[in-house]
């Protein structure tokens, strides 16, 4: 299966598997569904951007969270930049990428190019109401 | 005074969603916290800094400070900010902002070192187990009292044995050495200040900490710190109350002595290392340390740099923290062993 975004090699990992996510929340550029587009789910890597010293395939990831009251999410809204940013709720049926889930919640998301995350978004959340 | 702008190397990603959230970079040898803010118009700015001291890193690494304290609370910190465009191969230039930061721009409370999504630094945590266990009726304040206690046995112990250890980084002596020759030892403060310092003089890899209180009747306290550490704890508490009459006999003849020659409230610099008093003193705490099965007293005087009247009141200290933790097992509210 061809995945959207070129990744490393041996990327993702051997434990990674497909997962289906009901409620994945993914933080977003807007409030309104309408005015998302496809790079609200792009990778820290596919929108050009570098980190030092990082594990590519991590970088190569949609960062997605299990819930609202997963400890990753939780922690997620403590910081300034994400304490006021909209987040859309996601329903991922499996065959959608491949994940790996971890102990706080929080999702990396390899998605496959057949799969289109904005007609998966069943409703994006105001920051406020979060 | 004007503030100086300062070069700053990245050093590590600490917390990553997205993007970067808050990384660490090094500025000579200070350490610096940033964090990715929004870019409010007309700021110039999308990340704030803050200078963090030795003390306060390794407190943040351990959990006892979150992210917010880094960047409001410390009286020697400096605050900086700067874009990220502005960050080179070679660092980033940081601009000293003078005031305090606003409410927009700074985190919630509860990010702490355990939030960290990215592995930084090799500070591993003691992470060998004590478990002692608990039966009859405690007070709340008591659970403190007892771990306070506790607490400043493990340090004085493990200090005084790492100062003469090989594998123990010099920086951690220098500390150890400055708890002790640093007081006037003249009031109580001194021995509190002695025993605070003392928590900060062991690697992250053997110091203390606890990790839970189960209160029931029988109940448990579980500790994370150094086996080794907890074992002598286990032994000098045994010991005393084994031996408590002989030990509280041999305090009360030093005491006594100290009281007699009015050396309680005479400061460590006061004292005539060469006086008659001085033998007396040495001997008596020797004594009162052999007692106690104290294995160090050699060490304990060389920290003391020799001084008879600054042994013999840290012995003096020692003793009452001894024998105040000793008395829960006595009552036989706590235990090192379950009964069957």
């Amino acid at each position: 299966m061809q995945f959207l975004e070129e990744l490393p090699e041996q990327c993702p990992p051997g434990e990674a598997a497909e997962l289906e996510h009901e409620n994945a929340l993914r933080f977003v550029s807007s409030d309104e569904v309408t005015s998302l587009s496809v790079d609200d789910f792009l990778s820290y890597a596919a929108l050009g951007q570098t980190r030092r010293n990082a594990d590519p395939c991590d970088t190569a990831s949609c960062s997605l969270f299990k819930s609202e009251d997963c400890e990753g999410f939780r922690t997620a809204r403590k910081f300034p930049k994400l304490r006021t940013k909209p987040v859309a709720k996601m329903s991922i049926p499996t065959g959608a990428g491949m994940s790996i889930v971890n102990k706080k919640g929080h999702i990396h998301f390899w998605m496959y190019k057949c799969f289109d995350p904005l007609k998966h978004v069943v409703e994006v959340i105001p920051h406020d109401a979060a | 005074m004007t503030l100086r702008r300062r070069k700053a190397v990245f050093k590590a990603d600490l917390v990553v969603i997205d993007e970067p959230q808050l990384f660490c970079l090094t500025a000579g040898k200070s350490m610096i916290i940033a964090l990715a803010v929004p870019e409010v118009e007309d700021s110039e700015f999308d990340h704030i800094a803050a200078s963090v001291t030795q003390k306060n890193w390794e407190r943040y690494l351990g959990g006892y400070v979150d992210v917010r304290y880094l960047f409001t609370y410390p009286f020697h910190r400096s605050l900086y900010v700067f874009h990220s465009k502005d960050f080179a191969e070679d660092g980033v230039m940081l601009r000293p902002w003078e005031n305090e930061f606003s409410e927009q721009l700074l985190p919630s409370h509860g990010i702490f070192s355990s939030s960290h999504t990215e592995e930084f630094g090799d500070f591993e945590e003691a992470d060998e187990e004590e478990q002692l266990f608990i039966d009859g009726e405690w007070q709340l304040n008591e659970f403190g009292s007892f771990y306070q206690r506790y607490s400043d046995i493990y340090f004085f112990s493990a200090a005084v044995k790492n100062v003469d250890r090989q594998d123990i980084p010099q920086a951690y002596k220098g500390r150890i050495k400055n708890a002790f020759a640093r007081k006037p030892f003249k009031g109580g403060s001194s021995y509190m200040h002695m025993f605070d310092e003392l928590q900060d003089c062991l690697p992250r890899g053997e110091k203390l900490s606890l990790e839970g209180i189960e209160y029931n009747s029988p109940g448990d306290v579980r500790m994370n710190g150094m086996a080794e550490h907890f074992s002598d704890i286990e032994k000098l508490i045994s010991n005393y109350v084994l031996n408590r009459q002989k030990i509280r006999n041999s305090h009360k003849k030093l005491r006594d002595f100290m009281t007699k020659h009015q050396l309680l409230g005479l400061a460590a610099s006061s004292f005539d290392q060469g006086s008659a008093e001085a033998a007396t003193l040495e001997q008596d705490a020797k004594i009162l340390s052999d007692d106690l099965s104290l294995s160090s007293f050699d060490t304990v005087k060389t920290l003391c740099n020799n001084n008879s009247l600054v042994v013999a009141k840290v012995m003096l200290a020692i003793f009452r923290r001894i024998d105040s933790a000793s008395a829960f097992f006595a009552e036989g509210r706590m235990a090192f062993e379950r009964d069957a």
